[in-house]
């Protein structure tokens, strides 16, 4: 630790201890009644209720919609949507695409930042990596399900089987089926080994049985003796080191998809790194949907200070850049191609009077490339108002890229009487909003159940703070006993 | 069991059945003496326990039984038959009927059911080809709908009851007076023979022959040109030059398969190719195929005639004013080459012409030909009772209205549906005592007969049929009749009293005409020699004295649907998904106009639509209110490129009230159009003019399944050369594709020598291409130039292939099954279109089996692989459905099967005997498409393997490639330079579909090649 820089005193607003960053973060799950504030009033008289109840609740409704709009999907066929020739990939591609590029903020947060020892990090990369699990678990929900014949989809893993069949390792579906198989598992992993030492300080600090009870049983046996710390911290270097390269992996094999194919608008070399920037921005963009009204709610504005958000918004501009640096390159390259299929591309892209999608071109150049300019004003990126605008802007303008990509660019390919049209139906749209609750579903799950922030690491933050501070007063004795059974029993 | 032991001290002898026998004797002895020794405790069961446990076993039992797949029995012949051999096909000749005779066809019988029908090679009306109607023809023959027994008044009785029953009416009457007999078109000899039979026996019988698409005009033309009852028959291997008034010899009319043969011999594109013109109404095959179309409305066609014949000289030619579509030098080239083709040339006219144009053209013909007769002769009508419909029908009514009809027989046919409003059938039928119908399915008459008779289907009854040339085809039966049907010969013959079966009748008749061996005739399907040329002579001043009368206003083509006829092929579901030529259109019919006209009454195509005024989108068609006299129609607007300004066309057939499942008209979600024999002013009328057509304001989705239509010719066609095109001229220049044609950087496509040398893999042997010399290379060529979009290959696959329909509203969507289609484009300049009268192309396309395919790789799970034969095969058990494939399939020619569309064809037992047992019926959730017709291929494997020999050039034949027509399509191994396919992929107009993404397809095509005079050349800026 000696060779790290100062940290950053914004990154923690008012007098913090150990005791009160415990009982910050860990009562939130410890008392329920945090839940019920703000208290919001109902039209029902009398009935008072809260972010988290509303949010909760819509989550649990949106996620029957979703088991019901599986069971309509599996009993019928994939006809319940609006797949069809020629364009075999709809809503169910964009939204996964999507869904996977919302969880990458999370692993860039943890892993990255952890490997170039960003502290801003420690109070945002919690709930972060739950969004990025719950992310890739709506994701994967669609490959499986978009498939003719779910009930066989295990064929796409290499097993060894008396057919002796592999899967076509040629195929970028297959390796979509590695690259986010071992993202989920990575992810999952890093995630839970994070939180033991904050399961233990919850443990510790827990009144009821039962939750003294799971807490111990998932803490694992933590101590947080020194040499616990030690396999700690190797654990998660080594996760981070894992990691890493899968935030670059997963986004550019899931742009191969595309990228592999010859349809044109899928045919692009830049879509590797095009998609990565755009994952890192859209998650960047969910995170800070998020973060800005669960500071609010459960009066975290001392962990996720104005830095934090600052921050992110500044991630959230370069990188959208880079996504707009990939819509000017896609431009360029059909101009410059010259192939009549591309240049057909380009116009049924731009023209608004003409081509029947241009509109959602137009939408995601609007919504994905000019509003987020506005974070170039320091002003704004501290409004919060503005900010959420600005994401929920990105979320929509990163959803409609996938939309321009994958199924408009198939609606009209090579062979002018192929051409058709795609809409959506109705199952669609109930199958989208049911990921969305069960993402909601699992994040406020979460929030009731899981510290959202990590305990240990803004301790660690408050100690280094502490000993930047005495390094210029006078040197004292310092410990790094913050998760300790005998503190949290205090 | 263990082994026995022995204890032998003594006497005592203990056979122990085990050592725990020995051990334990207390334990194992009660259960060694019973089996359920402690059965006692079963009686302290509770007895609803019992119940429980029983119920519960049942369901588990039951749950075993849940697969998606229902099992399916097999079961085998008690006694086999001699000489059957499961699984292999039979071929027996037999016959159908188009446009009122007969056409020879081939039926494939497998296990005692027929699977398809082809058409017969020897017979003159096929050559063995066939068009959809007849192709589909075998979905008819299980149809789920059709009737099962008789009924009278609804209840069911027994065929005799029924016979006896009618049979004592006709007794009842004098001598016949006040029976009458009501049929389609007497094709048959045989029956034509019974009917005078039974003339014999009810002298007064009065027979009368209706169908709603008849050649009364033509007939009437025979008469006024010619003084007889003749036909012409047209002979276009001789024809140097075609000139077509609004007709469809290619497409329509009982000799268009043959036709559309003979035509295509002289469109080869060498130094005899022949030049067509083409004066169409309405865009039709035979413009397609055309040099040269001119729009040209119905009331004008006979001063095209005049034009024509006053320049050429015929005696008595009227001057007439040419409409302002078709410029004087365009007169003048069809003259100069009728004037150099002479006898070798034909005109010919669109049978729903007035008989004053028909009558016309063949003036015309007579004089080129000097009565030598080359390209046309005439024949004496080889009917066996010529009959005028129209008159016919009109006799019936009013004698049916003037309760002279007591017994009233209806052989097949549907009066209330096909007779226009103004003939009040419904009212007459009600003046008849006893009223019969013999009729495939439940109709529209069927509600008012008396007795309603199931009718046997061609391919389960003994009949025979005289085709257009004269010969007389047998029709075999190929099955038992599958219902109680029985066909109008056995009626006959039973109500005359006759025991005869029906096929000593039809031998009878064969014999009575010296048809010669029978079983010969059997295996020939067809006796008697083509009918000779008649000598004619042209009625004198013939031309001077033609009229068609004045028209005025708009004019409206009431003509026979392309697909569903006049509805007699409404519940024929194959018919009604597959694209109606040039429109595309399907399960619907629509009112057809010029862009003009649409744009005239502000009706908007579907593809014109916007969202809030600004985002292009394909929505509903207008509907427009079309007023004939006091009858009024609305119906939906399908804006029509290349049709004449002025002129609506509506087809029949649609709008049926009681036609089976896929026939009735069920509105705008599930289709089934309109009725246009309500717009028909009288029974025989197909042309109507001074007809009102306004928009009304209301809105119908048709299901089209070539979405873009015409949105963006300007942009998004541009530079697409998917279709490429040249003149003879600038072929014989060097220029197979058109002067103005970019050569792309092609690629070595002569890997017929198999790359020794050049090739370099890492993984010898891995590639199909690398013991390619040892393999078949199958191959496809498809002649643009031949191709007239007819879509008989449409509904070949189909029957060949399994291929299930989807229905109206998915082709809505998108998700048509058929393994091939058949594109059409409006040929535009740049960025223009000429939207009157544009070019329009035809282009067939089907799985190209590329070398290089792209859906290959793509498949996560190698569903999808090419064999060492150049196939590309898809592997429906392996597919799991990720639908990649077709995305990344260039050509888009996948399917995908988005729901269980092959559903009813599990659950309808009879559809069951319809599928093609060679060829996999896919599930939900699978990928398929074109395979070359893999099934066929893999037939001759197995007699080439049992010869030990090689398959033969032409032996392999796909069911697409049987069934063209014009023969556009060449199929073989393309590793011997003889065979047919190699010379086609040598042509130097043979090129690749979007050669350059280096796909290198199998499936080639040839240039479409036009023969246009000089003098009407336009010089395209390119």
């Amino acid at each position: 630790m000696a060779n790290n820089p100062p940290v950053d005193k914004e990154l923690l607003v008012g007098h913090h201890t150990n005791a009160s960053l415990d009982a910050t973060i860990g009562d939130i799950i410890l008392n329920p009644a945090t839940h019920n504030e703000p208290a919001i009033k109902t039209p029902i008289k009398g009935l008072m209720t809260s972010p988290w109840q509303i949010a909760f609740g819509l989550g649990f409704l949106l996620l029957n919609v979703l088991l019901l709009s599986i069971v309509m999907l599996v009993w019928n066929g994939i006809g319940v949507w609006g797949n069809n020739q020629p364009v075999g990939w709809g809503f169910d591609i964009i939204n996964f695409v999507w869904w996977i590029g919302i969880g990458h903020a999370g692993t860039l947060i943890s892993a990255v930042l952890l490997l170039l020892r960003q502290k801003w990090r420690n109070s945002i990369n919690r709930f972060a990596e739950a969004m990025t699990i719950f992310a890739v678990m709506c994701a994967g929900i669609y490959p499986l399900l978009h498939t003719g014949r779910p009930w066989v989809a295990y064929w796409l893993m290499p097993y060894p089987n008396w057919l002796a069949m592999w899967p076509q390792f040629r195929s970028p579906l297959v390796w979509d089926v590695f690259a986010v198989s071992t993202y989920a598992t990575v992810s999952i992993l890093f995630w839970f080994v994070g939180l033991i030492p904050d399961f233990a300080t919850l443990r510790d600090r827990a009144k009821s049985k039962f939750a003294q009870v799971a807490f111990g049983a998932v803490s694992l046996g933590w101590r947080g003796s020194a040499k616990h710390w030690h396999r700690y911290e190797h654990a998660s270097i080594i996760l981070a080191g894992l990691s890493t390269p899968l935030v670059l992996s997963v986004h550019t094999v899931v742009s191969f998809d595309f990228a592999m194919g010859i349809v044109p608008g899928w045919n692009v070399t830049i879509f590797p790194p095009y998609f990565v920037a755009g994952a890192v921005f859209a998650g960047f963009a969910m995170v800070l949907t998020f973060a800005i009204p669960l500071r609010k709610w459960y009066k975290l504005e001392g962990l996720i200070t104005m830095k934090h958000i600052d921050w992110m918004a500044k991630v959230m501009l370069a990188t959208g850049l880079i996504v707009f640096y990939g819509y000017i390159m896609e431009v360029f390259y059909a101009w410059y191609s010259g192939v009549p299929a591309e240049m057909a591309l380009l116009y049924n892209r731009y023209n608004l009077f003409d081509s029947p999608y241009s509109w959602a071109f137009w939408t995601l150049i609007i919504t994905n490339g000019i509003i987020p300019q506005l974070m170039w004003v320091p002003k704004y990126r501290q409004n919060m108002k503005i900010l959420l605008l600005v994401t929920t802007s990105i979320s929509i303008g990163m959803w409609f890229e996938r939309y321009v990509i994958i199924p408009i660019s198939l609606t009209r390919d090579y062979v002018p009487g192929s051409f058709g049209f795609y809409s959506p139906t109705l199952w669609d749209i109930a199958m989208f909003a049911g990921t969305i609750g069960l993402f909601l579903f699992l994040m406020f799950l979460f929030i009731r159940f899981l510290p959202m922030i990590n305990i240990f690491e803004m301790k660690e933050l408050l100690h280094q703070m502490e000993h930047d501070d005495k390094h210029s007063h006078d040197h004292k004795e310092n410990g790094k006993l913050a998760t300790t059974a005998q503190e949290g029993a205090e | 069991m263990g082994k026995s032991s022995e204890k032998n001290n003594g006497s005592n002898v203990t056979f122990y059945k085990g050592l725990e026998h020995f051990e334990t004797p207390e334990v194992v002895e009660p259960w060694a003496a019973d089996e359920f020794p402690d059965r006692e405790s079963l009686k302290g069961l509770p007895r609803r326990d019992v119940l429980k446990l029983m119920g519960a076993a049942a369901a588990l039992a039951g749950l075993t039984g849940c697969r998606y797949q229902p099992a399916r029995k097999i079961i085998p012949f008690v006694q086999q038959p001699e000489g059957a051999v499961s699984g292999l096909r039979k071929q027996f000749a037999t016959a159908g009927m188009k446009d009122g005779y007969s056409v020879g066809l081939i039926a494939d019988q497998v296990d005692g059911r027929p699977v398809r029908v082809d058409g017969n090679p020897l017979h003159s009306a096929s050559l063995g080809s066939i068009d959809s109607k007849l192709s589909a023809e075998i979905l008819n023959l299980y149809d789920p709908d059709r009737l099962k027994n008789p009924t009278f008044k609804g209840t069911p009785v027994g065929w005799n009851d029924a016979l006896i029953k009618i049979e004592e009416a006709m007794r009842a009457t004098e001598k016949g007076a006040g029976i009458a007999v009501l049929s389609g078109t007497v094709n048959s000899p045989s029956v034509a023979r019974l009917a005078g039979e039974m003339k014999k026996i009810w002298p007064q019988l009065q027979w009368f022959q209706y169908e709603a698409v008849n050649h009364d005009a033509a007939r009437e033309a025979a008469r006024l040109a010619l003084g007889g009852n003749f036909v012409p028959v047209y002979d276009f291997t001789k024809a140097d030059v075609v000139v077509s008034l609004d007709s469809d010899v290619l497409y329509s009319g009982p000799m268009s398969i043959r036709y559309s043969r003979d035509f295509a011999t002289r469109r080869v594109p060498n130094s005899s190719m022949s030049r067509v013109y083409a004066f169409e109404s309405h865009p039709q095959t035979t413009g397609l195929a055309s040099d040269h179309r001119f729009r040209v409305k119905p009331s004008e066609m006979l001063a095209i005639v005049q034009a024509i014949a006053s320049s050429l000289g015929v005696p008595g030619a009227a001057s007439s004013t040419l409409p302002s579509t078709v410029e004087k030098k365009a007169i003048d080239a069809v003259v100069e080459d009728l004037r150099k083709a002479g006898a070798r040339s034909a005109l010919v006219a669109g049978s729903h012409l007035p008989a004053a144009v028909q009558a016309a053209v063949i003036a015309v013909n007579q004089f080129l030909s000097g009565g030598a007769g080359e390209a046309v002769k005439f024949i004496v009508d080889p009917q066996p009772i010529p009959a005028d419909h129209g008159k016919d029908i009109e006799n019936l009514v009013t004698a049916m209205n003037a309760n002279q009809v007591s017994v009233l027989l209806v052989l097949s046919g549907n009066p209330v549906y096909d007779l226009p409003p103004s003939v009040n059938f419904v009212e007459a039928l009600g003046k008849v005592t006893m009223k019969a119908h013999l009729s495939s399915h439940k109709c529209e008459s069927s509600k008012y007969m008396d007795y309603v008779l199931p009718e046997t289907h061609f391919l389960e009854a003994w009949g025979d049929g005289v085709a257009m040339d004269g010969t007389v085809t047998i029709t075999q039966p190929i099955i038992e009749p599958i219902y109680e049907g029985r066909s109008a010969l056995h009626v006959l013959d039973k109500l005359i009293g006759d025991t005869a079966i029906p096929l000593e009748i039809v031998k009878r008749t064969a014999e009575l005409s010296g048809g010669g061996n029978w079983n010969e005739i059997l295996a020939r399907g067809f006796y008697g020699a083509p009918a000779p040329a008649a000598t004619v002579t042209v009625t004198e001043n013939l031309l001077g004295s033609l009229n068609t009368g004045q028209a005025s206003g708009i004019e409206l083509l009431i003509l026979p649907d392309p697909m569903i006829g006049d509805g007699r092929y409404a519940n024929n579901m194959w018919l009604q998904e597959t694209p109606k030529p040039v429109t595309n259109l399907t399960w619907d019919n629509a009112l057809l106009m010029s862009a003009a006209t649409a744009k005239k009454l502000g009706i908007l195509a579907p593809n014109e639509r916007k969202v809030a005024g600004v985002i292009p989108f394909y929505g509903k068609a207008d509907m427009a209110e079309v007023t004939v006299g006091n009858q009024k129609l609305e119906v939906p607007v399908w804006v029509n490129l290349g049709q004449a300004d002025d002129v609506v066309v509506l087809h029949m057939g649609y709008g049926r009230t009681v036609a089976g499942d896929f026939g009735t008209a069920k509105g705008e979600k599930m289709g089934g159009g309109f009725n246009a024999n309500l717009l028909r002013p009288s029974t025989n009328s197909h042309w109507v003019s001074g007809v009102e057509v306004k928009k009304s304001g209301k809105e119908y989705v048709l299901a089209n399944v070539q979405h873009h239509n015409t949105i963006d010719v300007s942009q998004v066609d541009k530079d697409r050369e998917v279709v490429k095109m040249t003149t003879l001229k600038e072929l014989e220049e060097g220029h197979p594709f058109g002067k103005h044609h970019h050569e792309h950087a092609g690629y070595d496509r002569d890997w017929n020598e198999f790359g020794e040398g050049k090739k370099m893999s890492l993984y010898p042997g891995t590639d199909f291409k690398d013991d390619a010399k040892d393999n078949y290379q199958w191959a496809m060529t498809i002649d643009l130039g031949l191709c007239t979009g007819c879509n008989a290959c449409v509904t070949a696959c189909q029957a060949e292939n399994n291929i299930p329909t989807v229905g109206k509203e998915q082709v809505m969507k998108g998700r048509e099954m058929h393994w091939i289609r058949v594109d059409r484009y409006y040929k535009g300049t740049g960025n223009s279109l000429d939207k009157d009268n544009p070019p329009i192309l035809v282009q067939p396309v089907t799985c190209m089996h590329c070398e290089q395919a792209p859906c290959e790789p793509v498949c996560p799970v190698a569903a999808t692989v090419h064999s060492h034969e150049g196939l590309n095969q898809m592997v429906y058990n392996r597919c799991v459905g990720t639908r990649y494939c077709s995305n990344n399939c260039p050509y888009k020619v996948r399917r995908f099967n988005f729901f269980h569309f092959s559903q009813r064809a599990d659950n309808v037992p009879v559809l069951k005997m319809l599928q093609n047992p060679d060829v996999t019926v896919r599930y939900r959730g699978v990928m398929e498409k074109c395979t070359y017709c893999v099934q066929r291929i893999n037939h001759k494997r197995i007699e080439a393997k049992r010869d030990d020999r090689q398959i033969a050039d032409g032996e392999v034949v796909t069911a697409c490639q049987a069934a063209c027509p014009s023969g556009a399509i060449i199929f073989g191994d393309m590793r011997k330079k003889e065979n047919a396919v190699s010379v086609s992929r040598s042509d130097k107009r043979n090129y690749l579909m979007l050669e350059e993404l280096n796909t290198r397809p199998r499936t080639t095509y040839l240039s479409r090649v036009t023969n246009p005079h000089p003098s009407l050349v336009q010089e395209e800026a390119h």
